[in-house]
């Protein structure tokens, strides 16, 4: 029986740490980018690498990375979502109108925007698995529905000056120094990771986006994952809201336009598989870093406005290019 | 009525229709503990329908299931699951993305307590330890790199993971479709052991192939179909490469003038 024995199919192929070695440029790829692009342009412009310029950089990299944490999940379990700049406005305005009107204590008020968060994406998993509208449309309709609710709430007025409660998240520092915004960005990048590799969830997002027929016969409820994968980006998307109106102290109904693009680029640069499957939390992490860096970078080096749409434009495509050969290889 | 005579599994008068399609057809079908059913029939004859019928996969139009006497509903995959029914099926049914353990256990993952019993995660480690005893155990499979995709492993050693997937979860009936389709001569060796082995353990086997000589190895009763009905059953004492052949392709064997009154004759 012993001469019977079978060896794994994929023994031929390089391993690097007991691992093929495109899966360790896949994984490392984005940790990689960021380091370079920080060194390339740091020695063109030493600037870039001040102190004062790194936090900053992180700075407005932590609401990216909060939504893009939850937007690999949506995106492992082969859905999209467009609505999450519309949730974040959504959120807030919720959170803002209940601290402002209400007698509800501010520091009480803050969580009606993670958990209005969580309402919005039971909606939107709701819509896609009870009524069967694709991710994308759905999404698409609850983007504009959810900012037509925004507009109707807060019409053009802003909203400022709010309490210490608010602006903790997206304000403080701590030592005066280190934006507390970027600690938990990191710090939901870990619980991400860890969900992502460790629950049933993590595993069963991956399961029914990779192949929704195979984690159906494992028994696996699948809408039940697919729904809970949109409450968690609407969560975020909450948190995402607490960092943003908290870091500018102030409230406007056209908050979080455009976020989704920026964020599903963030996602696909880390590394995770655009049709499901396959998630990368920490490379979603470190590709809404890069994203910032690359905007931060191009201002720094007096690279007119409009041009850092063009660099984070070929970043995508070399990203995503990578991959696409990576994963020729992986399935040949 | 629980019945001490009545076999593990009967199934009796299924029919599935596709739309127009009548892909089972009035099909009776039993298997005991400890006993391995072949069914064989061409393509398209509604051996994968049938057995999805079992599974829970599809709702029979018509017809009844029994376990160990009682009648049961089976509407989904875990009402298959919760009576012991476990299988392979003919598409294998991994997700490509996921690596050894991964697919092995999905939906049976072991699980930890987190913080104090709050939370139940995936016990990793326990998984990785099943993993190696079924690979070890019960598939002889070398467990270098299970940590890749299943998708980078051989068609083959697919196939076996796909048979490690229903080995994983105790079970009291596994329905192989097709199992030896794309394995090598050892690989299929391999998967006659497992059969004897489950047999031996007093498990009920459903062995669907193409492949004759594969059923005389290890079965022992054919069940033949045809355009989704049921045309021959049999001891594996009483079948004939011929026979089957005959019943397979014309549904009727001439040196055997009442083959329908055997074929009906109550399982
Ligand atoms: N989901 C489905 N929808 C429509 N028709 C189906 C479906 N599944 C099977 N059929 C049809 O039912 C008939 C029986 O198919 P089935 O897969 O059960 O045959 P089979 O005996 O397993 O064949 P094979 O040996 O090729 O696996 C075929 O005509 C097939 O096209
Ligand atoms: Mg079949």
């Amino acid at each position: 029986m012993d001469k019977s024995t079978q060896t794994s199919g994929s023994k031929d192929e390089l391993h690097i740490f007991g691992r093929p070695w495109t899966y360790q440029v896949e994984r490392l790829g984005p940790i990689a980018a960021v380091i370079i692009f920080g060194a390339v342009v740091g020695i063109i412009e030493p600037r870039f690498l001040s102190a004062r310029n790194v936090i900053n950089v992180l700075y407005q990299a932590a609401t990216y990375i909060i939504l893009a944490v939850g937007m690999t999940f949506v995106i492992t379990g082969a859905g999209i979502d467009i609505s999450i700049g519309s949730m974040l406005a959504l959120t807030g305005i919720l959170m803002v109108f209940t601290i402002e009107y209400t007698p509800i204590p501010p520091w009480l008020g803050i969580w009606v925007a993670p958990l209005s968060g969580m309402v919005l994406g039971l909606l939107n998993g709701l819509f896609i698995t009870k009524l069967k509208v694709p991710d994308f449309i759905a999404t698409i309709a609850t983007m504009i529905g959810y900012r037509g609710v925004v507009l109707i709430m807060a019409g053009g007025v802003v909203h400022y000056r709010f309490p210490a409660a608010v602006r903790f998240l997206g304000a403080y520092r701590l030592f005066g120094l280190i934006p507390i915004s970027i600690l938990v960005a990191f710090a939901i990048g870990a619980l991400g990771y860890y969900v992502y590799n460790n629950t049933y969830f993590g595993r069963y997002t991956a399961a029914l986006g990779g192949n929704r027929e195979s984690a159906i016969l494992a028994g696996i409820e699948v809408d039940k994952y697919k729904i809970l994968t949109y409450v968690f980006m609407g969560f975020l998307a909450g948190v995402a809201a607490l960092v943003t109106i908290g870091r500018l102290d102030a409230f406007h109904a056209t908050y979080g336009e455009f976020m989704e693009i920026d964020t599903i680029a963030a996602v696909i640069i880390g590394g995770t598989a655009l049709f499901g499957g396959y998630g990368r939390v920490w490379g979603s992490v470190f590709g809404a870093l890069l994203m910032s860096m690359v905007v931060n970078g191009a201002v720094l080096l007096g690279f007119p406005y409009f041009y850092q749409y063009v660099l984070v434009g070929i970043v995508i495509l070399v990203a995503v290019s990578i991959y696409t050969f990576l994963g020729t290889r992986r399935t040949t | 009525m629980n019945n001490n005579d009545a076999p593990f599994l009967k199934m009796k008068g299924i029919v599935k229709r596709f739309g127009a399609l009548t892909a089972v057809d009035n099909v009776d079908l039993a298997v005991d503990r400890g006993e391995v059913l072949a069914l064989v029939g061409e393509n398209a004859a509604g051996k994968s329908t049938l057995i999805k019928v079992l599974t829970g996969v599809y709702q029979a139009d018509q017809g009844e299931i029994f376990i160990e006497g009682d009648k049961v509903e089976i509407n989904n995959r875990k009402d298959s699951q919760k009576f012991g029914i476990e299988a392979v099926y003919q598409d294998l049914a991994l997700v490509p993305q996921l690596d050894v353990p991964g697919n092995l256990f999905l939906g049976k993952e072991p699980p930890k307590k987190i913080l104090g019993g709050l939370f139940k995660v995936i016990d990793n480690k326990k998984l990785e330890e099943q993993t190696r005893d079924i690979l070890k155990d019960n598939l002889n499979m070398e467990i270098e790199n299970f940590n890749d995709p299943v998708i980078n492993h051989s068609g083959g050693q697919q196939q076996s993971i796909a048979i490690g997937r229903a080995l994983a979860s105790e079970c009291d009936l596994i329905v192989m479709d097709e199992p030896t389709a794309s394995l090598g001569v050892e690989e299929i060796d391999m998967t006659f052991e497992i059969v004897r082995r489950l047999k031996q353990n007093n498990v009920a086997v459903i062995f669907i192939s193409h492949n004759l000589e594969h059923v005389f190895e290890v079965c022992d009763k054919v069940l033949v179909m045809r355009m989704g009905e049921r045309v021959g059953y049999m001891d594996i004492e009483d079948a004939t490469r011929e026979r089957l052949v005959s019943l397979m392709v014309h549904g009727r064997y001439e040196e055997e003038k009442s083959e329908k009154s055997v074929a009906n004759k109550t399982v």
